[in-house]
């Protein structure tokens, strides 16, 4: 087996005679506030609702429409709502069984409709990955303009060293590999839903 | 490419070129995914500044490599997650096998993978009893059809419904209907029960990002996720370039790749992954290898062709390109197809002649370097390629004719008085036949017709 020395030590590149100088240059969008995330969301295929925390059990009550089993993640801002599994003492065959999966997201993403999981946040991967239905749960509050600002931000929001996952989700799980036809759901959840609380929930 | 080639590229492309299903789902999907490239880059305010410096970030990038992969290891292992260094395909195989056999582990599920398809891995496991199970939809397809992919985005654009029916009925042992949805829901169902019994998920890799010592992992099904997620072992497969120095980089990258590639302002699933599970965490792999793939990159860095290793395999080559488009992905007969794949088969197989014809299959029209990302000049590197693959007993009168243009058009008067000369021939007319080459070199083509004065 080749060991690491050896291998970098083969590495002679050519100088270029262009180079990256300075800082990258930002990454501007066209668009990029909470009408502008709804509109590419709902261009995706997901569904957005906006409600105060309140009304919050209502209002996943009614997407819900009696599919379950509802699977409920452990973040502060999905946990006292009612359901049928708890992750993570569910684990992951709670998760597969689940009909519907309702999480907390850390951030949404205007300029590319994402919703941001954090895994050391959700204690795990796989909470909102196996339902077929996934309910994302998100402080108004926590809703960015760009990608950028947490890609290049990445040091003050982790100032302990990323968790293991981080994961973009833009819009239904989906798949065009036949005839470039559209389909969802084809892995991941294919109905997702995103609701903004308006009013920020105490963390703890 | 392994093994000799039986039939020449010339033949392969007749052979796509006689097949009409082919060439209308080859012709439909690179349509589609052109047209989403240019819509999603005008949903950028600044789409040219951003090519410009991801050509330039690439370009330092590849000069730093030791240090960045250096770099990224360190952070990397510091988290608990393991290195291979691969220097070619028969290291990186047997490092996969020593992985799966100290677990004991007999199932793998895996996510699509180009580097993978270049080593062959596939072949290797099942020859060692390994049961594998691709999970992209595109690449299930093709698994059991016994073929390779045809495109780097869409491995399957040239499988039509009723021929997927097919496919999936035989794998079911029912009758699968030639239904998108129940096709796609059919491979749902038998690849759920593969995700949760696999003891290991293998991978690719999108980007490395040096200062962090992460990966990422773009795609659009949740199959990536699923294979990361779920088994106890994540192996990841990942050609050396694949390094971007920093998070900023790889925000313009993200920011390119998948509007370049399908029109999507990002995939639908961007996986950063930075080791293996985190105290705190109930799922996730135990153990996570990534294996860093050199495979004769280190004799394209520091060559003329180096910024062929800028790619971040988007596939908008393949699908603005005249020759890609009529012929699909298998007359190359390569890894990899396309513009980028006519540049790199023939650099990551140096040994294999059949390999060199590759440089042909190409207009020289430039198209390929117009859509590029990162703009890496393919077009000016399949000619270069070209030039060094000139047989060097072409007959006499071929060399000095070459020569002849070559020291025309180096000059102003020179390109001048061949254009008149040019405009002269066209009263004459053209001739169909000539002695050898000539001859086969005349008679497909069709001189231009002349129109007014002026050509």
């Amino acid at each position: 087996m080749t060991t690491r020395t050896q291998f970098l030590a083969r590495l002679h590149a050519e100088r270029p005679d262009i180079s990256r100088t300075g800082p990258l240059p930002e990454v501007r969008y066209r668009g990029v506030g909470e009408a502008d995330f709804r509109r590419r969301w709902e261009a995706l295929g997901g569904a957005m609702h906006v409600c105060g925390p309140a009304e919050l059990p209502a209002t996943i009550e009614a997407l819900v429409q009696g599919r379950g089993p509802v699977l409920v993640g452990t973040d502060s801002l999905v946990r006292e709502l009612p359901g049928d599994l708890r992750w993570p003492a569910c684990g992951v065959p709670g998760a597969a069984a689940a009909g519907v999966a309702v999480v907390g997201a850390v951030a949404a993403i205007a300029a590319t409709a994402s919703v941001v999981l954090d895994s050391r946040v959700a204690q795990g991967r796989s909470a909102a990955l196996l339902a077929p239905v996934a309910v994302f749960v998100i402080r108004r509050a926590d809703l960015l303009a760009t990608p950028s600002q947490i890609l290049r931000h990445t040091s003050e929001r982790w100032p302990d060293g990323l968790p293991s996952q981080l994961v973009f989700v833009s819009g239904p799980s989906r798949s065009a590999d036949i005839e470039m036809t559209l389909t969802r759901g084809v892995h991941g959840p294919g109905e997702v839903h995103v609701v903004f609380l308006k009013a920020a929930i105490p963390l703890g | 490419m392994t093994g000799p080639v039986p039939l020449t590229l010339s033949r392969r492309a007749d052979l796509a070129l006689d097949d009409p299903a082919l060439r209308s789902s080859v012709r439909n999907a690179t349509s589609v995914m052109g047209v989403g490239r240019l819509d999603a880059l005008a949903r950028l305010e600044n789409p040219d500044q951003l090519r410009d410096a991801a050509r330039a970030a690439r370009a330092s990038t590849l000069a730093d490599l030791p240090r960045l992969l250096a770099t990224w290891a360190d952070a990397f292992e510091s988290r608990g997650g393991k290195v291979c260094w691969a220097k070619d395909a028969s290291e990186a195989v047997a490092y996969v096998l020593t992985v799966l056999k100290r677990h004991g582990a007999t199932t793998v599920a895996k996510g699509k993978s180009m580097a993978t398809e270049e080593i062959h891995l596939n072949a290797a496991l099942g020859a060692a009893g390994i049961n594998v199970v691709e999970t992209d939809l595109g690449e299930f397809i093709i698994q059991l059809a016994g073929e390779t992919p045809s495109h780097l985005i869409a491995p399957a654009i040239h499988k039509n419904r009723f021929q997927v029916a097919d496919l999936l009925s035989a794998d079911a042992g029912f009758d699968v209907p030639p239904a998108i949805d129940a096709e796609v829901a059919y491979a749902r169902a038998r690849l759920r029960e593969s995700f949760l019994s696999a003891d290991v998920g293998i991978t690719g890799v999108n980007f490395a990002v040096a200062e962090a010592g992460a990966i990422c992992l773009v795609e659009n099904e949740g199959n990536g996720r699923l294979c990361t997620s779920l088994p106890r072992v994540h192996i990841a497969v990942m050609g050396m370039e694949r390094v971007v120095a920093d998070w900023a980089e790889l925000d313009v990258m993200l920011s390119l790749l998948a509007r370049s590639a399908t029109g999507q302002d990002l995939t639908v699933y961007t996986n950063i992954l930075s080791g293996p599970r985190q105290p705190g965490e109930v799922d996730g792999p135990e153990q996570m290898h990534v294996i860093v793939l050199d495979n004769a990159r280190s004799d394209i860095l520091g060559s003329e062709f180096q910024e062929a290793l800028a790619c971040i395999r988007c596939g908008a080559c393949l699908n603005t390109c005249p020759v890609y488009r009529n012929i699909g992905g298998h007359a190359y007969g390569s890894v990899y197809a396309g513009p980028i794949g006519a540049v790199l088969t023939p650099l990551l197989n140096q040994h294999e002649p059949a390999a060199r014809e590759l440089a042909e299959a190409s207009s020289l029209c430039g198209a390929c370097h117009d859509v590029c990302p990162v703009r890496i000049p393919l077009h000016d590197m399949l000619q270069q390629l070209r030039v060094r693959h000139v047989p060097q007993d072409a007959p006499r009168l071929r060399r000095a004719a070459f020569r002849l243009w070559s020291l025309l058009w180096s000059t102003r008067g020179g390109y001048r008085t061949s254009v008149w000369l040019a405009r002269a021939a066209l009263r004459l007319p053209a001739p169909r036949r000539g002695p050898g080459w000539a001859g086969a070199w005349l008679s497909s083509r069709e001189a231009p017709r002349r129109k007014g004065r002026k050509l």
